[in-house]
């Protein structure tokens, strides 16, 4: 069991992860709504807590350089610095930046500081001259010993009000701003309603006073401290509107309305503001417009709300009791060891089920019963907590075309449809490999350039959508592209050129377009660093093929493609036909399979010896499982053809005997066995037998390059 | 640091255009100040160009708002030419102009500092 503080940084880890997909995934969404101060929230948010629990767990790299950024986002939060395209690129190298930092601190590569500081100076490149401090710094502070000691932020309004000739006493108010400025975040606004007509104006006098909304973990008597020199010259009002230690911070985000904030400040009288409330327009608004106080006044007291709103939302961010949810944090591979014990159970179950039926002890025959209903829940149970929506998946997808289509010069959308979709944690980790292929190829291949498409009448702006729906026991999961579609007369002539068929062979479109997926195959002109290797397509397909699902293509020229991906919900526990052959019992995966039908030593001798059986009149090859398991014994007169559909072909397997649907554990075969073709796992039988797993599409394969 | 240089140009139209450079601060103020209301009688408008400047302070920044509310006050109009010098975008943003939007001497009018009255 690791330690207290090693459980914490791992927690940070994981939660800093989720925060950097988070943060991409916001940051992507705001270069398309750039105005949406939302997102910009979003966004700082999630720097904040990766800098502050950072800081916190001793990732003090992390927090260092999280903070540059955050000081950037913290301009374009206040309005100071628009988002811009600059920005978010910097950004989102940020985010990969301290990703390798992440990485580097769990014994994975170190990161590239060069490249961080090369980041970094970009990012205050564009920073506007003058940048305030962020409104909160440090959160927590941890001593040597781990121990956190809470740091309170207290928010001041200050009005400083300089003597007409502090000026010629020597005090520059400027520097005093300055010196507030070092306290912490300040928002000043100078109030110019003094300043007379130039007839009037003495050059040398100081006509300026200023509203200032500082919000800082110093206390009063260090804000005093900045005008301990001046208090004789100038009218100094100081007070502390919020304190996130005490009862005066709020007990929600939000804070006191503009008119309350210019009634205590004592810039209108309660009298005015009831009578503008009375008129239904924005409140500041009519207060400029009554000439009731200046506008730079209104803006000060929007500057304190804004202010004191934002410390208290962070605190409700950033605050433990947020942290209180309903849903409780797991560790992943606790989940999958009571997956594991949930397939052990299945197994006894069916165990215990068989051994009741077999002494016909009907008290016994009762309990299997109730306990195989518990079992069946709890089965259900436990691989729902392993459900994740695919959409998290999506969400990475989004930066893979916006950074291919800029390397490529190509213009291309991502849309994104089933994002909800659920599907078991580990199909999707697996999932994720074979779908950058699928997005690389639409995105290279698939979708033309700018000027290609308008010559063609497209928009010059393609499409890649991803989708995810749910068929019966699986998850359907499409690529569609809007592009120029598979070329089929080039796959053909390359197909010819590589020796994969002859000829004079007669081809469906289906079969053509599967040629891509053959290994080595490629028809790229060029090989771009995106693809065009001929490395991909086929390794896309045995990955697909690994996790059981299936893989089809459709395109139509001129109009782009669609691949789909049937992948099963999950990998643990699956449906399949139980079927046996002499003494040894297989499963296959009862999504795939069609029909079964009876094939006897006619029927055998009827097709002169080759693999074919005639079903209600059209020709189904078949394999047999004797011959490819080299089983030899008892084979019955009449044999069974379980049909199944293996990558859209009918193919038959024949077994003896079909013993029924069965629900299976899968279990991995041990390290020997992984690289024997055509099984892919084993399941343990209620008496104990081991049944082997079957993979159909291997096992057409092998057959197939036999047959060759 | 330099003195403040003052260069000024009055077209058929009544504009005058001041270019105003080096130092503007509490020392030489009153230079600008004694110029522009010597002007101010014949100038319909009045363009600043302060891509020159320096230095300012904020007497320097109150003398400019002064000759803006004064010249709007008299149905004329005041405006800034050339780029704004670095000095004074960072003067703005030192002594907490940035935030103003609507000045009170011009109502509903942008204040200068924000880029409006041109």
């Amino acid at each position: 069991m690791s330690s207290p503080q090693e459980q914490h940084i791992a927690a940070y880890r994981e939660e800093a992860n989720e925060l950097l997909a988070e943060l991409e995934t916001s940051l992507l969404e705001l270069e398309e709504q750039p105005e949406d101060n939302d997102l910009i929230n979003r966004v700082f948010r999630a720097m904040h807590t990766i800098k502050g629990s950072g800081a916190m767990f001793g990732f003090d790299d992390i927090a260092r350089f999280t903070h540059e950024v955050e000081t950037v986002f913290d301009q374009a939060r206040n309005g100071k610095m628009k988002v811009t395209r600059t920005l978010l690129d910097l950004t989102l190298q940020s985010r990969d930046q301290i990703s390798a930092m992440l990485g580097a601190s769990a014994g994975g590569p170190p990161a590239d500081e060069a490249r961080g500081q090369q980041i970094i100076a970009g990012l205050q490149a564009l920073l506007p001259q003058v940048t305030p401090k962020p409104i909160i710094t440090e959160t927590i502070i941890a001593d040597d010993k781990g121990a956190t000691e809470q740091i309170c932020h207290h928010t001041f309004r200050i009005r400083f009000k300089p003597e007409p000739d502090v000026l010629l006493r020597g005090t520059n108010p400027a520097a005093l701003l300055n010196e507030l400025r070092d306290l912490g975040h300040c928002d000043i606004i100078a109030q110019s309603e003094n300043i007379p007509l130039l007839h009037n104006l003495t050059p040398e006098h100081c006509y300026l006073y200023w509203d200032v909304i500082l919000t800082t973990i110093k206390g009063l008597e260090a804000v005093k401290d900045v005008f301990i020199f001046v208090e004789d010259d100038c009218e100094l009002k100081i007070e502390l509107i919020n304190d996130s230690c005490s009862l005066i911070q709020g007990t929600d985000d939000t804070y006191k309305k503009l008119g309350d904030i210019l009634v205590e400040r004592g810039d209108i009288s309660p009298v005015e503001m009831q009578k503008i409330l009375s008129m239904q327009k924005r409140f500041g608004e009519i207060l400029v417009e009554q000439g009731i106080v200046p506008a730079a006044k209104v803006e000060s007291a929007l500057k304190e709300q804004q202010q004191v709103r934002q410390v208290r939302q962070e605190r409700t961010v950033t605050s433990p009791a947020a942290e209180t949810s309903l849903s409780v944090r797991v560790p992943a591979e606790r989940l999958d060891h009571l997956v594991n014990l949930v397939g052990e159970l299945v197994t006894v179950q069916a165990h215990l089920t068989q051994t009741a039926d077999e002494k016909r002890d009907g008290d016994l025959i009762s309990i299997a019963e109730e306990v195989e209903r518990l079992i069946s829940e709890l089965r259900d149970t436990t691989l729902t907590m392993r459900m994740l929506p695919i959409g998290s998946t999506f969400s990475k997808f989004k930066r893979l075309v916006r950074d291919l289509s800029a390397e490529l010069g190509k213009e291309i959308d991502l849309e994104t449809s089933g994002a909800d979709t659920e599907l078991d944690k580990t199909v999707i980790e697996k999932l994720n490999d074979p779908l950058v292929h699928l997005i690389r190829n639409s995105i290279d291949h698939g979708i033309e350039m700018p000027e290609v498409r308008k010559a063609a009448g497209k928009p010059t702006k393609g499409i890649v959508h991803l989708g995810a729906e749910h068929s019966g026991d699986s998850v359907l999961v499409t690529i569609r592209d809007n592009g120029a579609g598979l070329d089929k007369e080039r796959i053909r002539a390359k197909a010819i050129e590589q020796g994969l068929i002859s000829a004079a062979t007669e081809l469906t479109d289906k079969e053509i377009y599967n040629m891509i997926f053959a290994a080595g195959f490629s028809t790229a002109q060029k090989v771009t660093s995106v693809s065009g290797r001929g490395v991909g397509m086929d390794v896309v397909k045995k990955a697909i093929e690994a996790l059981r699902g299936t893989i089809d293509i459709t395109s139509e020229a001129g109009k782009g493609s669609v691949i789909t991906l049937k992948i099963p919900l999950t990998l643990a526990i699956i449906e399949t036909l139980l079927v046996r052959v002499d003494t040894h019992f297989f499963v296959l995966p009862l999504s795939m399979v069609e029909e079964c039908v009876e094939l006897s030593r006619a029927d055998v001798a009827a097709a002169h010896g080759r693999h074919l059986a005639n079903v209600r009149g059209a020709l189904t090859p078949y394999l047999s499982l004797r011959e490819q398991f080299e089983i030899n014994d008892n084979q019955p007169e009449i044999e069974q053809i379980v049909i199944a559909s293996v990558a859209g072909s009918r193919v038959g397997f024949v077994v003896d005997d079909v013993v029924g649907e069965h629900q299976t554990v899968i279990k991995t075969l041990g390290k020997l066995y992984r690289d024997v073709q055509g099984i892919s796992g084993a399941t343990i039988l209620g008496d104990g037998t081991v049944a082997l797993i079957l993979d159909p599409a291997t096992l057409v394969r092998s057959a197939e390059l036999a047959g060759d | 640091m330099s003195d403040l240089t003052l260069a000024h140009m009055l077209n058929d139209a009544g504009q005058l255009t001041i270019t105003i450079g080096g130092r503007l601060a509490i020392d030489t103020t009153a230079t600008l100040k004694d110029f522009l209301l010597e002007q101010l009688p014949t100038a319909k408008s009045i363009r600043l160009d302060t891509s020159a400047l320096q230095e300012i302070d904020l007497t320097g920044m109150q003398l400019i708002c002064s000759a803006c509310w004064t010249t709007q006050s008299e149905n004329n109009t005041f405006s800034f030419s050339g780029v704004p010098a670095p000095c004074l975008a960072q003067a703005i943003d030192n002594l907490g102009f940035h935030d103003h939007k609507v000045c009170k001497h011009n109502a509903d009018i942008s204040c200068i500092w924000c880029g409006g009255i041109n």
